[in-house]
Parts: C-alpha cells; sequence; structure tokens
C-alpha cells in the first residue's frame, strides 16, 4: 500500500515566537531572534551570542494550567507545547480527558542530549573528591527529579504520547543534526506504507546550558566572533565563523490523504519523498565533495518521483560554519546540475533567524517550506553582505521573496556524516 | 500499534539474518551466548569502575576486559578518540556479523548498505570526565568550591587540557552510527534510536521496511549500550529497580516469587538482513527470518494487559501465527517486582492456555538496554537447531496462573518460531517475531 501523504497540523516554539505564525510571520519578516546571551553566572563564557525561548512569554503564554511550568527538561517543555499546537491545530487534540484515545496516531521524533546540570554532576562526588554513590544518595534531595540524572533521553517521545494519548507507534531518533528530519522522514515512511493513519513528528532540543555548550565550543561548532554582533550567523557569507545556538521545538502533523479529506482537515502541503545517507568519511567534517549530500537528496527527489527540474527552492541546512556551506552548495550544484537548474533555485538558509535549534532543527525549517511552498515565499538569508565565491548559488539574500514554490527541499546534515532530506509539493486532489 | 506486512511463505522478499555478532557479558559471539544461557551461568559479576564506590549496587554484568580490549582494538585508531566502550564493542560485534555473513556480502556496494542502530543513553558526560575535570580546576588556588561553584566548574568544563574537546561527541547517541559507518563503510540509508530497549525494535522495523521497498541491498542492525554511569545507576537504584545483590550471580530472579529486582548490564548485538532471494543468490545461509517488530508507548493509564496483548497478538495474526502453534516465547523478565508482574499479566492475557513455554534470558545477561531485543533474535538459530528452551535461570517460585515457565530442564520441543517480549524503563512495550527460515 503506497498513499500520499499530507501536512494538516503545525506547532512551534523558538526564539522567533511561541506559535508557528509567529515563527513564520518573523522568517518572512527577516527577523533575527539572535541575540547577545551568557550562561547564567559566567559573565566570560567564550560563546556570546544565542537564540533562546523567551522565558518569561512562555510563561505567561502557557500560565499553569498546561502544566508546562512543572519541573521538566527545557527540551522536553518545548517539544510538549510544541505538540499540543500541531495536534489542536490539525485537529487532533487529545490532551488528557479532551477526548477519546487516537488509535492510529503514532509519535517520531528527534533529541539531543540530556540536559545535566553541573551541580547534579558536583553532587556525586564525596569528600576525598571522588565519585560516591554514598554522597549522592546522602544529597538525593537536591536533586531535581526533572533533571538529566533521571532524564532518558527518549522522555520526549513517551512524554507526548502519554499528554496526548496517542497510542501508535512511538520511535524517539537520535541522529545529531539530522534528527528531527530522520524523525519527519521515517514518519512520513510509516504512514505511507499504511502502518498508521497519521504521526506527530518533529524534533526538540536545547543546548544552552554549560556541559552541552561547553562541549560544542570544545569542540569549535559555535561562534566566538564578536565581529557582528548579533548578525553573527552568516550562512554562505565570507565572514561565517560557526553556528549560532538555538533552542526550542516544532511538530508537524503528518496524516495520510485518505484520512484528512475524511476529516476535512485543512492540508498545508505533501510531503512527497524522503531520502538519508551517511557520508563514511569523518565524525566531525562532512564529505569534500558533499557525495553524501547530494546522495541524501537524489534518493529524496527519486523517492517523490519528483524530476530535479521541478524543484524550485532548497532549504539548506546552512549552519554559518566554514565547511558546511560551500560544501552543502556543491552538493546542491551535483544534485540540480541538469539544464543549469541549480541557477534557478532559490536557497534559503534559516539558521540566519532561528539559529541552530541542533537536534530539532530539521522541523521548523521544514515548517518554513511547507509554508513557502503554500503561501509562495521563500524567507531570505540574512547577513549575506560578503558572499564567499564557493558559495555562488541564489541565496535570496536579506529579504524574502514572493515566487510560485511547487516543489522544495529541505535539508539537515548531522555530526558522524549523517544526511537527510525531505521534498515538499503542493498539495492538490 | 505497527506491524510489519505479512511476507507469504518462502519468498525472495522474505527478510532473513545471515550474519550475527555479539559482544556481551556472556563473551564474544552467539555460542557464548548459548552455551551460558543453555547452562544457566550467568554472566553478572561484582559491579567495579575505576572512579566509583559503592556498597549499594553490587553486581553488574560486565563486558569481560579482554573481550572490551579485543573491541578497543576493532576501531580504527584515528576513530578511538570519539567513541566510548560500549560503542567500541558495538563496532565489533558490526564487523563479527558481516564476517558471518560471508564474503559475498563485501561485494554490496557502500551507498546500498543500511545502517539502523539503536544506542542507550549515552555515558558521557561521565562522572569520570567530570572528576578528571573537577580535580584539575580544583588544584587552581583562585576557584574554590562552595565559593564560585559555577566558576569552578565552567573552568573545568572549559578547559581542552583536562576536558576532553570530542566530548558532547562522544555524548551525542548517534555515535555507534557515525564510528560503524565510518569503521565499515556504510553510505546507505540510516537512523539511530534511543529508547532503552524499545530503540532495537524501532531499528529492526525501519530496516526490514527499507528493505522490503528496496532503499537498500542489506541492512545491519545493531544494539548497543551500557547502563555503567553512575548517576544513570544512582536514579535506577532510586527507582527501586534494583536487586539488592544478596545472591550473587544469582540475584536476578525473573518472574520468582523471591525477585527483588534486576541486575544491569552492557553489550552490543549485531545481525546483518537481507532479502531471503539476495542472500541465496549469493550462497548465504539464512539463519532466522525476521517477521516484524512492534513498539508501542504503555505510559497511558487506559493501558491494561489485554490493549498491550494486542500488539503481539496482532504481530502472530499477521503471519497466520496463534499462541498455540507459536514454537516459544522469549520474555523480557528484567527481575524488578513491578515490571515482571505486568509482564506476567501480559503473558497470561496473550497466551491464556496456549502451553507455548515461556522462557527469559535476562538472569544470564542482566538487562542490556538497547542490545537486548537483538540478544534474543541472536539465540533463535541455536532454538531452531537444538529444538529446546533452555529454563528461566534461579526461577523456583514462577506465577501460578497459568504460564507456562519452564524451569529446572530445558523443554524438549520442535520450535519454528520465537516471539520476544520487551518492555523498557520508560514506557515502551513491544516485541519481535521471528521464525525458522526456508531454505530451498
Amino acid at each position: 500500500m503506497t498513499r500520499r501523504v499530507v501536512v494538516t497540523g503545525l506547532g512551534a516554539v523558538c526564539g522567533l515566537g511561541l506559535d508557528w505564525q509567529t515563527m513564520w510571520e518573523g522568517l518572512c519578516e527577516g527577523r533575527s531572534a539572535i541575540r547577545a546571551w551568557q550562561l547564567p553566572g559566567i559573565e566570560d563564557f567564550p560563546v556570546r551570542y544565542a537564540a533562546p525561548v523567551d522565558d518569561e512569554a512562555f510563561a505567561l503564554r502557557h500560565g499553569v494550567d498546561d502544566g508546562l511550568d512543572r519541573p521538566m527538561e527545557r527540551r522536553m517543555r518545548f517539544g510538549l507545547a510544541a505538540a499540543g499546537q500541531a495536534l489542536a491545530d490539525a485537529g487532533l487534540d487529545t490532551a488528557a480527558g479532551a477526548g477519546r484515545p487516537v488509535g492510529r496516531v503514532g509519535t517520531a521524533v528527534g533529541s539531543g542530549v540530556p540536559e545535566r546540570d553541573p551541580y547534579e554532576l558536583l553532587a556525586a562526588f564525596g569528600e576525598d573528591g571522588r565519585p560516591s554513590w554514598q554522597a549522592l544518595y546522602a544529597r538525593r534531595a537536591e536533586l531535581d527529579r526533572a533533571g538529566g540524572l533521571f532524564c532518558t533521553n527518549d522522555a520526549l517521545a513517551t512524554g507526548i504520547a502519554a499528554r496526548h494519548r496517542l497510542r501508535g507507534p512511538a520511535l524517539n531518533f537520535s541522529t545529531a543534526c539530522a534528527g528531527a528530519t530522520h524523525a519527519i522522514g521515517h514518519g512520513f515512511r510509516m504512514i505511507r506504507r499504511g502502518e498508521v493513519d497519521a504521526m506527530l513528528v518533529g524534533g526538540a532540543d536545547s543546548v544552552l546550558n554549560l556541559p552541552t555548550m561547553t562541549g560544542l565550543h570544545l569542540l569549535g561548532a559555535p561562534s566566538t566572533s564578536e565581529l557582528f554582533g548579533d548578525r553573527l550567523c552568516r550562512a554562505f557569507d565570507r565572514d561565517r565563523s560557526g553556528l549560532v545556538a538555538a533552542e526550542g521545538a516544532a511538530m508537524l502533523v503528518l496524516e495520510s490523504e485518505e484520512s484528512a479529506r475524511r476529516r476535512g482537515a485543512e492540508i498545508y502541503a505533501e510531503v512527497a519523498g524522503f531520502g538519508s545517507s551517511l557520508d563514511a568519511y569523518q565524525v566531525t567534517a562532512p564529505h569534500p565533495e558533499g557525495k553524501g549530500a547530494a546522495l541524501a537528496m537524489s534518493r529524496a527527489l527519486a523517492d517523490g518521483a519528483v524530476e530535479p527540474d521541478e524543484v524550485d527552492s532548497v532549504n539548506a541546512h546552512g549552519t554559518s560554519t566554514p565547511l558546511n556551506d560551500p560544501i552543502e552548495t556543491r552538493a546542491i550544484k551535483d544534485v540540480f546540475a541538469g539544464g543549469g537548474r541549480y541557477r534557478k533555485l532559490a536557497v534559503t538558509a534559516n539558521k540566519t533567524m532561528l539559529g541552530h535549534l541542533i537536534a530539532a532543527a530539521g522541523a521548523p525549517e521544514l515548517i518554513a517550506t511547507v509554508l513557502s511552498v503554500r503561501d509562495g515565499i521563500v524567507p531570505p538569508t540574512l547577513n549575506l553582505e560578503n558572499p564567499d565565491p564557493a558559495c555562488d548559488l541564489d541565496y535570496v539574500p536579506d529579504k524574502a521573496r514572493h515566487q510560485e514554490v511547487s516543489v522544495a527541499v529541505s535539508n539537515s546534515f548531522g555530526f558522524g556524516g549523517l544526511n537527510a532530506s525531505l521534498v515538499v509539493r503542493g498539495y492538490e486532489h | 500499534m505497527s506491524t510489519d506486512i505479512p511476507t507469504t511463505n518462502p519468498s525472495d522478499d522474505a527478510i532473513v539474518v545471515t550474519g550475527i555478532g555479539a559482544v556481551l557479558p556472556t563473551g564474544r559471539g552467539p555460542q557464548a551466548l548459548w552455551s551460558a544461557w543453555r547452562e544457566a551461568q550467568p554472566a553478572l559479576s561484582p559491579y567495579r569502575d575505576p572512579y566509583v564506590r559503592t556498597r549499594k549496587i553490587t553486581h553488574f554484568g560486565h563486558v569481560p576486559d579482554e573481550l572490551q580490549q579485543q573491541s578497543r582494538e576493532s576501531v580504527p585508531h584515528k576513530l578511538r578518540k570519539f567513541g566510548t566502550p560500549f560503542t567500541f564493542n558495538a563496532v565489533l560485534a558490526a564487523q563479527d556479523a558481516m564476517d558471518a555473513a560471508g564474503e559475498g556480502w563485501q561485494s554490496i556496494p557502500e551507498e546500498r548498505r543500511g545502517l539502523y542502530v539503536a544506542q542507550d543513553d549515552s555515558t558521557e558526560l561521565s562522572a569520570a570526565a567530570f572528576h578528571k575535570a573537577l580535580d584539575k580546576a580544583r588544584s587552581d588556588p583562585s576557584a574554590q568550591a562552595g565559593v564560585d561553584l559555577q566558576r569552578l566548574v565552567a573552568e573545568a568544563f572549559g578547559n581542552a587540557a583536562t576536558f576532553n574537546p570530542f566530548t558532547v561527541i562522544r555524548a551525542l547517541n548517534n555515535n555507534t552510527l557515525a564510528l560503524i559507518s565510518i569503521a565499515q563503510r556504510f553510505r546507505g540509508d540510516c537512523a539511530a534510536f534511543v529508547q532503552d530497549a524499545g530503540a532495537a525494535l524501532g531499528a529492526l522495523q525501519r530496516a526490514a521496511f527499507t528493505l522490503r521497498q528496496g532503499l537498500c541491498d542489506t541492512a545491519l542492525v545493531v544494539g548497543a549500550g551500557s547502563f555503567n554511569e553512575p548517576l544513570k545507576l544512582a536514579a535506577q537504584y532510586r527507582a527501586g529497580h534494583l536487586s539488592a545483590g544478596g545472591r550473587g550471580g544469582a540475584a536476578l530472579r525473573s518472574f520468582d516469587a523471591e525477585r527483588d529486582g534486576t541486575v544491569l548490564a552492557e553489550g552490543a548485538v549485531a545481525l546483518v538482513l537481507e532479502r531471503a532471494g539476495d542472500a541465496a543468490r549469493r550462497g548465504a545461509r539464512p539463519l532466522v527470518e525476521i517477521l516484524g517488530a512492534a513498539l508501542r508507548p504503555a505510559v497511558d493509564s487506559g493501558i491494561g494487559p489485554s490493549t498491550l496483548a494486542e500488539g503481539p497478538r496482532g504481530l502472530l495474526a499477521a503471519h497466520g501465527l496463534t499462541p498455540d502453534t507459536l514454537g516459544a516465547v522469549l520474555a523480557d523478565g528484567k527481575g524488578t517486582v513491578h515490571h515482571d508482574a505486568a509482564e506476567a499479566e501480559l503473558l497470561r492475557a496473550l497466551l491464556k492456555d496456549s502451553g507455548v513455554p515461556v522462557a527469559s534470558l535476562r538472569p544470564v545477561t542482566g538487562t542490556l538496554g538497547a542490545a537486548g531485543p537483538l540478544a534474543e533474535l541472536a539465540l533463535a538459530p541455536a532454538l531452531f537447531e537444538a529444538d529446546e528452551l533452555p529454563p528461566i535461570a534461579h526461577l523456583r517460585t514462577p506465577p501460578d496462573d497459568g504460564t507456562d515457565f519452564v524451569m529446572g530442564t530445558p523443554r524438549k520441543r520442535r520450535i519454528d518460531s520465537v516471539l520476544s517480549l520487551h518492555s523498557t524503563f520508560n514506557g515502551f512495550a513491544g516485541a519481535a517475531l521471528v521464525q525458522r527460515p526456508h531454505t530451498p
């Protein structure tokens, strides 16, 4: 059984806003969520900019009624909020007590590493400075039960399924920065093959804590430059110097066309294809010729029976790192070489406005891709002031472009050489 | 509940296992696992860790030191800084599985090799790494613990000389996927899952899907992990999951009235999957046919044993099987009071009075996490060959509810199909169904 898969629900929580409408408005207006930022209590941490979620606004919006004020990891809080939005948007909201359980709706989400609190780590040390279980046990009252110590990495999938009574299959992906895109892609396959009627898919992540940010910093991933202020994320620009970390979540409801039409649901767009690949090259660097990235895009197009010359836009991974951007450019040129199609592509890097949501990154970018197709708007790539000669595509600099987008591709690549691409096209019955 | 579409009898499209690798507390390879199980020899040993002292956690399923060293040596030198001991186990298990799949396997193009990994929660940032960094920072007289704790931690973390700069890579849960893809040349479709034992079922399900859809020509499914991280162990202890350890290596007593908790463990298992037709064409021997896997959340308060039984029951029905015609059931049997009680209810609801025998591997291996379901599948060829089901080690007083738990001596019977059941600490329940492969 092969079925068409459509998007019927959207939800987002990110630095640009606390719902998908605000996020999309911000992207179209070229607003950036990146701002001066520091780790609480550390004034000279070398990473100075990030795209955090506005905690105060989040608390005001959700209050205490949603139960999102309980102690929990930040990624869980954002993920639950985005999931609730997406299900409500699709007319499938089944939060406890709100309706009957939905039988054939599954969950597939991507998330990163647990948010470990240094104080919890410290609690495990005895007076002699060695890890001691006795010391930890003695201080157990000081530990946050919702913190990383007690959170397994699959808590997001479990939490969403439990809160919304989703009784279909639940999968928790962990493929670094391609995590959400892998989750969405495999959810898409499950619907297309008839395993389920609908899937809640997406990702949630927050790396804005000391252990993870330090780990990323030691790896050289985030930019520490202060030359451009909050215009630091400069995808495809000659002066790009690293990613700008962000936090948040985005979720989509994918549904079989048959189910969506039967329910009379609003259909935003169709997910037509998914492709993934491995570089098998290096852990911390992409293949220099972009072979893995090109393979993922080619597979996604073939999966959707889409010819490269049908594609109008690419939502690039576009991390603003020295390695990714020219290599992704090369991969796009390889895949869309026929007839010089790459010259006609509108390529956009949402991370210049959203920052890099790491494991969740592919989800808000897919939402932007879906809305691009629906509304005929390609959001801009900000801060592209000195284009890198090795990055010579049309990146839609500075201002959003109104143009018809029939088919678009969304890319996500991750540490370890993981590549994933999705193909979206306008829905026509 | 998701189930795989039935494959009608002997078919080129049936998904078969042609190679198995295992790095477990019982040793290297499926034969060592089978021997330990058959002889009811637990591989659970006193807990040891160079950085941790504890009297609360007494036993653990450690991979033997010499085998751990073999695992390390199986990883190319340039990749070792990115991995952890348990990802090294995964690389060795993968290599062994590929070797077992035969020489012809190597001719499959790299782009057509799919890789599906189930990994436990990372053991990084480990308390050991943190200790090392903190110790170094404390030697700096300008920083004083308790006065400026956050500062002290920042200095400890921010210093590449004391803190492994690849920590974040080692902490990523796709670490195993990355290392195996690079070490063993996999460039095809992929996925990595983290959800305790459920991750292996997800990986198995997606691997079978991609093979059936022709998206790859071989799929390596790997489950790997370790619970040996002090903070994780402490969390499990606090949750009341761990045995007090009064019975030494026999501490884990699945389904026994005197059970008092599980014993956590570590290890890796890898399976090479292919379409039966492809395997036959290259002369590979099919060891097991994968019929399907199912995984669902079980945290909803409205879900009871009869609801949970729908998944495995659907899996059986999709393949024309019933509990009466099933060869054997391998239960999870973690040994905790609550998990086993819930599983016994599920078994009762699922099997009723079918008479199918139920066994468990857990008293021998401990609770393996992501590798657990694949360990059961790794034993299926031995079950088919021996036509006997080993007993549940140390089981003296099983639940008196009609379920046929195998005790004392192996049960001789024809075994053509095996259903394995799994639950996770975080609220997932699942099953896998395999059968004796059809041979030409």
